[in-house]
């Protein structure tokens, strides 16, 4: 519904809701969170070894992450960040969106595949990721910059 | 109308899609994530799915409409499952 008060900055100004993949001020082209149960990438480790491992994350991610859920975890819920600031409507391998660390919680993304095809359809030309983790869980937030 | 592989469908679910609710009392078209299957989770229901039936799924299969149900779940088994 357009032009719904859904709340009220500081200074007492309206914010008005975006509908879902409406064009986003300025350059920001699209955002997405999520949230993963450490606990669960543990389970998932040692449920299904190697196969979960391969099939989820890119050699260079295990080669920083090692087999630490928590850090697993990060990048884990950076990918889904990442799929959901896309937009993603089709099929994407989550191995084929590379992360790296860059520092003070900051990741940089490299895409491939199907991602880097999603990304070129969305106009997409850098993607910033933050990711954090408490109380056993790891959170990540993507946005996208377009053209 | 009951799905060809039900059974084993609700088993890999309820070990591994962690729903907020009994799997048993899920219709085969009831959304599973709304039922509290995360995307996390649902690698490891594909996973499952992957041991318990000697398949592998495609990454054109690897999107979320694929396994937002049970009967979603069932058609894609079959799919992948080699002809009897």
């Amino acid at each position: 519904m357009s032009g719904v008060r859904v709340g009220a900055c500081a200074g007492g100004a309206t914010v008005k809701p975006l509908a879902p993949n409406a064009e986003y001020p300025w350059d920001m082209q699209g955002v997405g969170m999520d949230l993963v149960e450490i606990g669960e990438v543990s389970d998932s480790i040692e449920t299904f070894g190697e196969k979960y491992l391969g099939r989820v994350f890119t050699s260079a991610e295990r080669n920083e992450c090692g087999t630490s859920p928590a850090r697993l975890a990060e990048r884990f819920a950076a990918k889904e960040a990442i799929l959901k600031a896309l937009h993603a409507d089709g099929p994407v391998p989550l191995a084929a969106i590379d992360t790296r660390a860059a520092g003070r919680g900051q990741l940089t993304v490299h895409l491939t595949a199907e991602a880097a095809t999603l990304a070129g359809r969305r106009g997409v030309v850098s993607i910033g990721v933050s990711v954090s983790r408490a109380h056993g869980q790891a959170a990540a937030v993507a946005a996208t910059r377009a053209t | 109308m009951a799905s060809g592989y039900d059974t084993e469908i609700r088993t890999v679910l309820r070990d591994h899609a962690r729903l907020r609710v009994d799997v048993g009392t899920l219709g085969t078209d009831a959304d599973l994530f709304a039922a509290g299957m995360s995307s996390h989770a649902s690698v490891n229901v594909m996973l499952a799915l992957e041991d318990t039936f000697d398949i592998e799924f495609p990454d054109a299969m690897l999107k979320r409409s694929v396994f937002e149900s049970i009967s979603a779940i069932d058609t894609a088994v079959s799919e992948l499952r080699p002809a009897a």
